[in-house]
């Protein structure tokens, strides 16, 4: 924890420092490699969802059998909760259809 | 770009916001020469004095003849259509030198889209041979918080007013700091703050 007047300059040079310390402490302990895999173990689990997610919903445009499933929600014919269990059958269906 | 030529790092940048296949060349090609950066995320409350802590960090690495990367994120972002921060343009002045290169981000839009942008952004600065990459953002909303711990250190600042460290730790920043900066120290006894920041980092480690 460190006490800085920024405006005044006060203070950074010991920020800095102690940046650079821990810069090297995290080296040293080989923490920065440790952390660096735990972000990107994240980071790919993030993207791979982002992209299956956009990916999905531009190859539902074009599923008939998914405004079916809109229409019979929007007309009260099927609840929600029970839609969204028929549309990950059809989303599973959709990796095996020809663009897969 | 790898040379860090400014105009190339732009076009580079912007190849990487705009998404698609192109982003994912770039990506391919420069992903072999990154690791190198020191990585800092600066983040914390609205009026802490971020982005002046920023400018004077700057300074301080390029005496120390390290090259600087900076990626601010922020809603009132010069170059995305918000106020024009005092603050802010007084670290563009240092966009004017070679060794230093100064990206604004806008925080608008969706959360895992502009994380992404930020980590690659990140990606393009350490490949063009950065030694220090400062991302700077606002508040601890999700965006911020994934930006802010996308990096080797996480940096909290506060001030000594009104109880701003119990709302930052409300707002959940203990869990993301490694280093904790009460800046405006000279405003009232930042002593106070100390103590609380020490209790709620404390409390966070149980």
């Amino acid at each position: 924890m460190l006490k800085t007047v920024a405006l005044k300059g006060t203070g950074v040079p010991a920020f800095v420092y102690t940046l650079e310390t821990f810069e090297k402490f995290l080296d040293e302990h080989g923490l920065r490699e440790e952390r660096m895999r735990q972000r990107l173990e994240a980071e790919l689990v993030e993207a791979a969802f982002s992209d299956f997610y956009s990916e999905t919903l531009n190859r539902l445009k074009g599923e008939k059998s998914w405004r079916q499933l809109l229409g019979q929600v929007s007309r009260k014919e099927l609840d929600p909760e029970t839609a969204a269990g028929k549309l990950v059958k059809i989303i599973a269906g959709l990796d095996a259809g020809p663009n897969a | 770009m790898l040379k860090g030529d400014h105009r190339s790092l732009a076009k580079a940048i912007s190849i990487i916001e705009g998404g698609g296949p192109d982003r994912r060349r770039l990506i391919q090609e420069i992903y072999p020469r990154t690791g190198k950066a020191f990585t800092i995320g600066i983040t914390g409350p609205t009026g802490t004095g971020k982005s002046t802590l920023v400018d004077k960090t700057i300074e301080e690495y390029r005496k120390r003849g390290r090259r600087v990367g900076v990626l601010a994120i922020d809603p009132s972002s010069p170059f995305t259509g918000g106020a024009l921060l005092g603050d802010r343009l007084r670290m563009m002045d240092h966009s004017l030198e070679r060794e230093v290169y100064i990206r604004s981000m806008a925080s608008r839009g969706d959360v895992g889209g502009l994380a992404r942008a930020a980590r690659n952004t990140i990606r393009v600065l350490d490949a063009a041979g950065m030694d220090v990459v400062i991302v700077e953002t606002v508040g601890a909303g999700q965006t911020e918080v994934q930006v802010a711990t996308a990096v080797d250190a996480t940096v909290v600042v506060l001030m000594p007013q009104l109880g701003d460290e119990v709302q930052a730790f409300k707002a959940g920043f203990n869990e993301i700091g490694d280093i904790f900066v009460v800046n405006k120290a000279d405003i009232v006894n930042p002593a106070k703050t100390m103590f609380n920041i020490a209790s709620g980092v404390q409390e966070k480690k149980g």
